[in-house]
């Protein structure tokens, strides 16, 4: 069977970057073909080709055996191509419907001979009963009902051919709306003889034109989203995507809304589908749900190319691996015919420690002790309720839990950057509860922070000022209100060397770099200083194999130190192959403390959504 | 950059004495330029009015370092480093001029009278000659003319003395000192934007300056001018400051947007004013104007009618140079540019970012209040109703043109002040309106702020900086 994508050496340059170098691969039908790479490796861009976002400089991509030219995602569309971005293109306040539905171009406004019976029927109906009692004999009364009727027809086949050309651009329609309007109305007025009218009734046909564009717009949009809602039903029940197309984007969980980008490309009829990191934003459970999908999808005939950097996803679901490294394909294979180990050195170029190796603690003092505290979100809903935790020097504390449980919000307390309701926090047994962040960082507590582009990075600033950022104002780099940038520099310098940031330079702005580079900024920045207690909250989240190792490395460098580590993190894998003790957080309360040691996968996975050890009956259904 | 890192053995060197001797320098260097500086400054117009000359003399010295610092090689990068960032402003200011000719030649009656006639080559030639006639009037009355300063300088050397010089230095001196409060103002704007802050209320702060610098001029008399003109000075930039920071403390505390609230201090600024002016303040029945200040109060010009350049030129770039190493050099300026930049990573490396906010609006009020206080006691030595003439609605095209760095608005200023004080000479002399001026420096700002435009007209490549500079603009309208 021929395939239904083929991509032949595909070449695309940016300054100074290539960034796919004679990329080729094919998609057969109802295959799952994951891509795997590390940041910057070029999936992204590739698939960013395939999707008419970028024009490949070399190369050509063959669909379903016809060469295509794919200039901008209306072309990617055409040919049945869709695409689910990492971060979602929906629009919060709308509906799951009207979601699906935006722009979309055909119309389903039908033109239909029952409704228009219906409606002349009834205004022939009105006028019959209206004429009985305003005219005079049987012959007129026949008279205006077949008028109305007539009328009520022509107006319903009017509208609907407006509707019909308000699909398309808007100037076509005002100009000819306008045109078929002026011709009516200038033979009415010649009719008349009333030419002096004819600029007045011009104005006229222009206004109806413009009014009626947006008016149509709406009204049929509005049509059509109950024919949409149908359609959605169906889809949704046809490949398991349980969705309520009626219900408010914003108000679903990241898992439900995936599926409706998943649904919306569905609804334009692809049947390639490009999952760009699906799982990067998803819980343990919801990625099971979507794989359950994928495969559904697949034996159904459509093909997907699934774009991950996790090994583990990608042996559970591919049916076929492309390798990406450098913007080159290095190399081919199945799930069934490799290991982790060798996709990793695949993706990687050399040999990775999957595990991370670590001798046991050997906890001392209490560092960290948290005792009863409660905060709340803006919108004074409670978020963290009586937790109670420490972290002793030595060792690591891992806080598993389901993402928006209370861990973002427990570490902005212990930092400073959000207020406890009530509860004491203490640090080194100084009471640092609602004490200010610079207190707080004076203290000896490194924070590497949940979102790195918000808090940990000024990103327009070059990476000499941004690892100064918690110490700016701090000798050697301030003298009286002088910043001394010659010193700023060198320790810039050094620390890029030590720390391995990639391009060494220190005057490049930070949003220059990739994304574990820029991890890597910050952790330099935390860990050049004499701390005695890091907090890093999902450290690791959106970084490839080599820097993961990299700064799981570290991360236990530190704990081995002396320093106490809160390692947050929702990636199961992650929190258990890195502490000592583990916290499962759930709806900002701390489920249960286990040893790592002690513990299971399932075990935790239990506790993560809700349900106690020793009562292991239902509460799994999240998301 | 390159620069810098080319002088710093000077510097080290100095910076190596001891502190007493580096003051004592600091000093000695002031007060001989204090003493010659009505020669500097002479000499700095006749620059201005022969800028090819002084560019031809600036390429030579940069060739003299350049030998000692790699020659030519050297020479070309620090160019090529320098013209890279002018060339997008100067493309914006030529396509700005020949569009605002086009303006020029078919606003003419002339011109449509001939075409009338059916003379579309007289037509072509009035509309051709009227332009050059209006940019030629621009040109002299914004730098002079070139060969009557020459020719003034052998008078002055054949024993006619100095005044030739300085009545023909006229038009560079009118620039300067058109240039003097958009220095003021551009510089509050910018500092503004690098803290993340719209401040749009430049108008406003120049004219509370305005007033509290002219008040405190004339309310006292008999102090000597070493204490009263500082005080007046400050006074001045303190009520420019305060009047600003009651945006910043608004947003600190309540988290109103300061676009808003410095809009509506504005117009409070503008009514308070006009009832002062007109009211209690009102000397004169009838004129709607203060008193004029004592003596002691005005800044003192260099040199002789009719060139009206005064202490506040001297001022506005020291307050460039002053609020560049604040911005750039300091812990404050650090933390104002974080919180400018990414305001929840400033409170994430400790920083106050209320205070920031009042601290910003502060700074940037006292600047514009300091472009009110040069224009009362360097121009007009009173306030009247009406004054303040849009210098702060123009800082923020200023600051948009200078790419909010101290060094660009100074440049920025320049540009402004050259175009304003030609646009009075095009209008007395070729009866052109000054309004044309106005479209010019629009145009200007269209072209800067949509450099995809420029790129498109001259196929220039993508500089991928700049869009990444816009970014921090626009960020400004998001809160």
């Amino acid at each position: 069977m021929a395939p239904i994508l083929d991509v032949r050496n595909v070449t695309k340059r940016f300054p100074g970057v290539l960034a796919n170098d004679r990329v080729s691969f094919s998609l057969d039908e109802g295959e799952i073909l994951a891509f795997l790479g590390e940041n910057g490796a070029g999936k992204s861009t590739l698939m960013n080709i395939l999707y008419g976002l970028y024009t490949p400089d070399e190369g050509e991509v063959t669909v379903r055996g016809k060469p295509a030219e794919i200039h901008e995602p209306n072309d990617a569309i055409a040919l049945g191509i869709g695409m689910v971005h990492q971060h979602f293109q929906l629009v919060p306040v709308f509906t799951v419907a009207e979601n699906i539905v935006m722009g979309t171009e055909p119309t389903r406004f039908a033109f239909s001979w029952q409704t228009m019976g219906i409606i002349s029927g009834a205004v022939a109906l009105l006028s019959f009963i209206g004429s009985i009692f305003a005219l005079g004999d049987v012959g007129q009364w026949l008279l205006a009902t077949l008028a109305g009727g007539a009328i009520a027809a022509g107006v319903y086949t009017l509208i609907f051919l407006l509707g019909k050309l308000s699909r398309q651009k808007a100037w076509l329609y005002i100009s000819i709306v306008t045109a078929g309007c002026i011709a009516l109305f200038v033979t009415l007025a010649l009719i008349q003889e009333a030419a002096g009218r004819i600029p007045l009734l011009i104005f006229l046909a222009l206004l109806f034109a413009a009014t009626s564009y947006p008016a149509l717009r709406v009204f049929t949009t509005a049509l059509d989203r109950r024919v949409a809602t149908r359609q959605i039903r169906e889809l949704s029940e046809q490949y398991g995507l349980a969705v309520d197309p009626r219900a408010l984007t914003e108000n679903l969980p990241v898992g439900v809304q995936q599926r409706v980008e998943i649904i919306k490309t569905l609804y334009r009829r692809a049947d390639i589908l490009i999952l760009d990191e699906p799982t990067a934003v998803l819980t343990p459970q919801e990625t099971e749900e979507l794989f359950v999908i994928m495969r559904a999808l697949a034996t159904q005939g459509k093909s997907i190319i699934f774009i991950s950097h996790k090994l583990k996803e990608v042996m559970t679901i591919a049916d076929r691996v492309v390798v990406l490294r450098n913007g080159r394909v290095v190399g081919e294979t199945t799930p069934a015919e490799s290991s982790e180990e060798q996709l990793a050195e695949m993706m990687v170029g050399r040999e990775v420690m999957l595990v991370v190796e670590k001798e046991p603690a050997t906890p001392g003092d209490i560092v960290l002790s948290v005792c009863d505290l409660n905060a709340q979100d803006a919108r004074h809903h409670p978020v963290l309720r009586n937790v109670n935790l420490t972290v002793c020097a030595g060792e690591v504390l891992g806080i598993a839990g389901v993402q928006g449980n209370g861990q973002t919000e427990l570490v902005e307390v212990l930092t400073g950057l959000l207020p406890a309701t009530s509860g004491s926090v203490s640090i080194l047994g100084q009471d640092v509860t609602n004490a200010a962040p610079r207190k707080i960082t004076e203290l000896g507590v490194a924070h590497i922070p949940e979102d790195r582009q918000r808090n940990g990075l000024v990103l327009p600033f070059p990476v000499s000022d941004n690892l100064i950022l918690c110490t700016y104002y701090l000798q050697p780099f301030a003298q009286g209100i002088q910043v001394q940038f010659d010193r700023v520099h060198q320790y810039a310098d050094r620390a890029v060397t030590e720390f391995d940031v990639r391009p060494p330079n220190i005057a490049l702005e930070v949003a220059s770099l990739s994304g574990g580079n820029q991890q890597k900024v910050i952790v330099a920045r935390e860990l050049s200083r004499p701390i005695k207690l890091l907090i890093a909250a999902q450290p690791t989240r959106g970084l490839d194999v080599g820097s993961i190792e990299y700064i799981h490395r570290r991360l236990i460098e530190k704990r081995d130190e002396g320093c106490a580590v809160l390692l947050v993190s929702v990636e199961l894998d992650e929190i258990m192959a890195l502490s000592d003790r583990i916290a499962v957080m759930y709806e900002g309360a701390i489920a249960d403390t286990v040893d790592a040691d002690q513990v299971t996968r399932e075990e935790l996975g239990l506790l993560m959504a809700g349900s106690q050890l020793n009562n292991r009956k239902g509460g799994t259904d999240i998301g | 950059m390159a620069e810098q890192r080319g002088s710093q053995t000077l510097r080290q060197r100095i910076a190596s004495w001891p502190l007493w001797l580096r003051l004592i320098l600091l000093v000695a260097l002031v007060g001989v330029a204090v003493l010659f500086s009505k020669w500097l400054i002479l000499l700095l117009l006749i620059g201005l009015g022969l800028w090819p000359i002084t560019l031809l003399i600036g390429l030579g010295i940069l060739a003299l370092l350049a030998t000692k610092r790699g020659g030519w090689p050297w020479m070309k990068d620090w160019l090529i480093a320098r013209l890279r960032q002018l060339i997008i402003p100067a493309l914006s200011v030529l396509t700005a001029l020949i569009i605002g000719g086009l303006v020029i030649m078919f606003t003419d009656q002339d011109v449509y009278q001939a075409m009338k006639a059916g003379q579309v080559g007289s037509a072509l030639g009035q509309a051709f000659g009227g332009m050059f006639r209006a940019y030629g009037a621009l040109y002299q009355g914004a730098l002079g003319d070139p060969f009557s300063i020459i020719s003034s300088i052998f008078r002055a050397i054949g024993g006619e003395g100095l005044q030739p010089i300085i009545t023909s230095v006229r038009g560079p001196s009118d620039s300067l000192v058109q240039s003097v409060p958009y220095i003021f103002a551009g510089l509050a704007v910018a500092l503004g934007f690098r803290s993340g802050l719209f401040n749009i209320g430049a108008e406003g702060q120049i004219g509370v300056g305005w007033i509290v610098a002219v008040i405190v001029g004339f309310s006292f008399t008999g102090l000597p001018a070493v204490i009263h003109l500082p005080l007046a000075i400050l006074a001045g930039a303190v009520a420019g400051g305060l009047w600003a920071a009651i945006a910043g403390v608004l947003k600190a505390k309540t988290g109103a947007h300061e676009v808003i609230t410095t809009i509506m201090l504005n117009y409070i600024s503008f009514r308070l004013s006009e009832w002062l002016l007109c009211g209690p303040l009102e000397f004169t029945q009838g004129t709607c104007r203060t008193q004029d200040t004592a003596l002691s109060a005005y800044l003192p010009r260099f040199l002789d009618h009719p060139v009206t350049v005064h202490w506040g030129f001297i001022l506005a770039l020291a307050a460039a140079a002053a609020t560049w190493w604040f911005l750039f050099k300091t812990t404050w300026g650090f933390e104002l540019r974080t919180v400018g930049a990414n305001p929840d990573a400033a409170r994430y490396g400790g920083m106050g970012v209320a205070k920031n906010y009042i601290l910003a609006m502060f700074l940037s009020g006292s600047l514009a209040g300091l472009a009110g206080v040069s224009q009362g006691l360097g121009i007009t030595h009173n306030a009247a109703l009406g004054f303040n003439a849009g210098y702060g609605f123009d800082s923020i095209a200023l600051a948009l043109l200078g790419k909010s760095n101290p060094v660009g608005v100074v440049g920025a200023s320049l540009l402004f002040g050259i175009l304003r004080a030609g646009a009075a000479r095009m209008q007395s002399r070729v009866g052109i309106p000054t309004e044309i001026v106005q479209i010019i420096q629009s145009l200007v700002i269209i072209f800067i702020a949509a450099p995809a435009i420029i790129q498109a007209i001259y196929r220039l490549r993508q500089a991928r900086r700049e869009e990444a500079e816009q970014a921090v603009f626009s960020r400004g309208w998001r809160s």
